[in-house]
């Protein structure tokens, strides 16, 4: 599988600068050694905590950010190699979707100016390309004439999404797309993002805290923790067959519509460690109760349990059978 | 009921809304924010209220706590019982001894609720000695009690920690500790656990459903999160545009929704319910804006159940089973649609 999306070994590494009263220079690993492929056409739905690194690894896809290892190839190109006009003309083929549709569009312009100005910006101004984007979207000339705090937030929505596809870019990273929208809207973005995925052939990667929103859009999911992925594998799989421990708390955590699931979930415990000082070895062995020696040592490596499912936990078959033990 | 001062309550319940209305004027603008809101809270009872951006939860709980500007909103019917005392024909000064002693409330963002200047422990400490005589070293005495209750670790030496030295989940529980402090006999709590992670949403939702065992509160749990309502309410109430219009025992309403906006809401929910890469039902619109009455179903306009007669003068609301009100006049065809429903299959 030759990806659409390439990262080979990504990092990120924040300093901070040292405390006027003392103490020596302070580093954020906020991205760690991120190995991923994504294909063509295909979906990868990015979850984990607040200030685990999603939003900085979007970040670091976008080229928004330089990395301070690895890198990062998109269709064939790296583009920290590109400056200038090369840079500029690269980016019509990575594009962003937002998480608050309101705050990331321009409130002095109206929707047919927010879109048209992408177009502009690479000489491609038309005015029947914005018509064209707004069907797409489902928007009317009502909602063109329109500036954003006149409309909703799904239909601001609708706009960044117009914007993000008016370059027909290969590749789209959506950061929290529907997480600021009520329920009944935010299906109707959840089915027009899947539409347009197929009508133009998008390669994807969709980030969310919510993992019932990201096992309905993805095709494969990446678990972060502290800036490292410690499991990934196809959606049904690693929703059905978590192997890390933490994905089993995360999914433990999500509440359930269902009042009768009420009693079955399991105690959650500890908060996310700071990034400044992580813990040794596995970052997780703080808050995991089958840690052990080895975990402290030595990181886990990302390792294939079945098929495409990888995941980097030294003691995934122990937990795995005892959990199976408990169930019998 | 036109007496509202001499009428005796239900012994048992905590609090009683009784057709609730309440309008925001704006010189020439009218907004009709809540239509003939009517609940009630038992004891020890948790209910939520439940409902989209704008459906007027939130105001719900500010008119009951009388923290609505005097200028601009106005009561135009109702009353909201505490103990049979009316909350809405209080003085502001009276109201302000009931706020934070009888009624305790926390709200979405812990970070902007808490003063960044002063200590966990003096905030805590603070709003015991507000309304108890107590010295203030039995107030500390008391924080320090209310920080274990909340299952702080290391409570003490938190008590000495300023807001931003703490995670959100903690400063949540310090908001939670405040609100308890004087033992009140209501609980309100705005969006709660909105602001947090999955996994510390799910440590402070077990938090309150825990503290309603042991302490006994009552609690108006408002929330826009199916999933957290399924988790912890007794009885919800769904609100839409200003009304109540379905409400009911918490397990009736997911496994028997009977109103077309429930229905609706429960179909568009993503996750693993709903089959992978499946359209989601979508509601279709957007909610109403609430510049008229609306004398018909306020939701007829998005509701594939809607019929003529949806826009015509409704029905009271009818009881289907005890205690589970609906004010949808198709009640029995969403009814049958929803028979077929993934999340109503997993609950049945």
């Amino acid at each position: 599988m030759t990806g659409y999306l390439v990262l080979e070994n990504v990092g990120k590494i924040y300093t901070l600068k040292p405390s006027k009263i003392g103490g020596g220079v302070r580093h954020v690993h906020a991205v760690e050694g991120v190995n991923l492929e994504v294909a063509r056409g295909e979906t990868l739905g990015l979850v984990g905590e607040s200030g685990c690194g999603k939003s900085t690894l979007a970040k670091l896809i976008m080229h928004l950010e330089v990395p301070t290892g690895g890198r990062v190839v998109i269709d064939g190109v790296d583009h920290s190699r590109l400056r200038g006009p090369a840079l500029k003309q690269a980016r019509r083929n990575f594009q962003m979707i937002f998480q608050d549709p309101q705050a990331s569009l321009n409130p002095r312009m109206k929707a047919r100016a927010i879109i048209g100005e992408i177009l502009g910006n690479y000489g491609a101004a038309s005015s029947q390309r914005v018509d064209e984007l707004a069907v797409l979207v489902g928007l009317s000339d009502f909602h063109l004439d329109r500036y954003p705090h006149q409309l909703s937030g799904g239909q601001c929505q609708r706009i960044g999404i117009a914007r993000a596809i008016a370059l027909n870019p290969g590749l789209i990273i959506a950061d929290e797309p529907v997480s600021a929208l009520d329920v009944s809207i935010q299906a109707q973005i959840l089915n027009l993002i899947g539409r347009l995925r197929q009508q133009l052939d998008l390669t994807m990667v969709f980030i969310s805290h919510d993992l019932s929103v990201v096992s309905h859009v993805a095709d494969r999911v990446a678990v972060m923790y502290l800036g490292r992925i410690v499991e990934i594998g196809g959606t049904e799989s690693l929703f059905r067959n978590p192997q890390h421990p933490y994905t089993r708390m995360l999914l433990e955590a999500v509440p359930q519509p269902t009042p009768a699931k009420r009693h079955a979930r399991a105690a959650v415990s500890g908060e996310l460690p700071s990034p400044i000082d992580p813990p040794s070895g596995c970052h997780f062995r703080t808050r995991c109760a089958f840690a052990g020696d080895e975990c402290a040592s030595k990181v886990p490596e990302l390792r294939p349990i079945d098929g495409l499912h990888r995941v980097a936990c030294h003691k995934a078959e122990t937990i795995a059978s005892s959990l199976n033990m408990n169930v019998a | 009921m036109n007496d509202m001062t001499s009428r005796t309550p239900d012994s048992d319940m905590v609090l009683e809304v009784e057709n609730l209305s309440l309008e925001f004027a704006d010189r020439d603008k009218v907004t009709y924010a809540l239509d003939a809101v009517s609940f009630s809270v038992g004891e020890g009872e948790i209910v939520s209220l439940v409902g989209e951006s704008g459906c007027g939860k939130s105001v719900t709980a500010m008119t009951i706590m009388g923290l609505l500007p005097k200028h601009g909103a106005r009561v135009t019917s109702g009353s909201a019982l505490l103990r049979g005392r009316d909350l809405l024909h209080t003085s502001e000064r009276e109201m302000r001894r009931i706020r934070g002693d009888r009624i305790g409330m926390i709200f979405q963002d812990p970070m902007t609720s808490l003063n960044p200047v002063h200590t966990v422990g003096m905030q805590v400490s603070e709003t015991i000695r507000k309304h108890r005589r107590v010295s203030r070293g039995a107030a500390e005495k008391r924080a320090l009690e209310m920080l274990d209750l909340v299952r702080i670790p290391d409570a003490a030496s938190r008590l000495r920690a300023y807001p931003h030295e703490l995670s959100g989940g903690m400063r949540q529980r310090v908001m939670i500790a405040m609100a308890l402090a004087c033992d009140p006999e209501l609980l309100i709590a705005d969006e709660p656990t909105t602001a947090l992670d999955v996994t510390v949403q799910a440590q402070v939702l077990d938090l309150i459903a825990d503290l309603r065992r042991d302490i006994g509160m009552s609690v108006i749990l408002i929330t826009h999160d199916l999933g957290v309502v399924a988790g912890v309410a007794d009885r919800m109430m769904v609100m839409y545009a200003g009304r109540i219009v379905e409400q009911g025992p918490t397990e009736k309403l997911f496994a028997d929704p009977a109103h077309g906006y429930t229905a609706g809401l429960m179909r568009s929910l993503p996750g693993v319910n709903a089959r992978m890469h499946d359209e989601l039902r979508e509601i279709p619109g957007s909610v109403p804006r609430l510049d008229r009455k609306i004398e018909g179903c306020v939701f007829a306009p998005r509701c594939e159940f809607s019929s003529e007669t949806c826009l015509a003068p409704l029905p009271q609301a009818q009881e289907r089973a005890q205690g589970h009100w609906t004010r949808c006049i198709h009640a029995d065809a969403v009814r049958q649609a929803m028979s077929d429903n993934d999340i109503v299959r997993a609950w049945a």
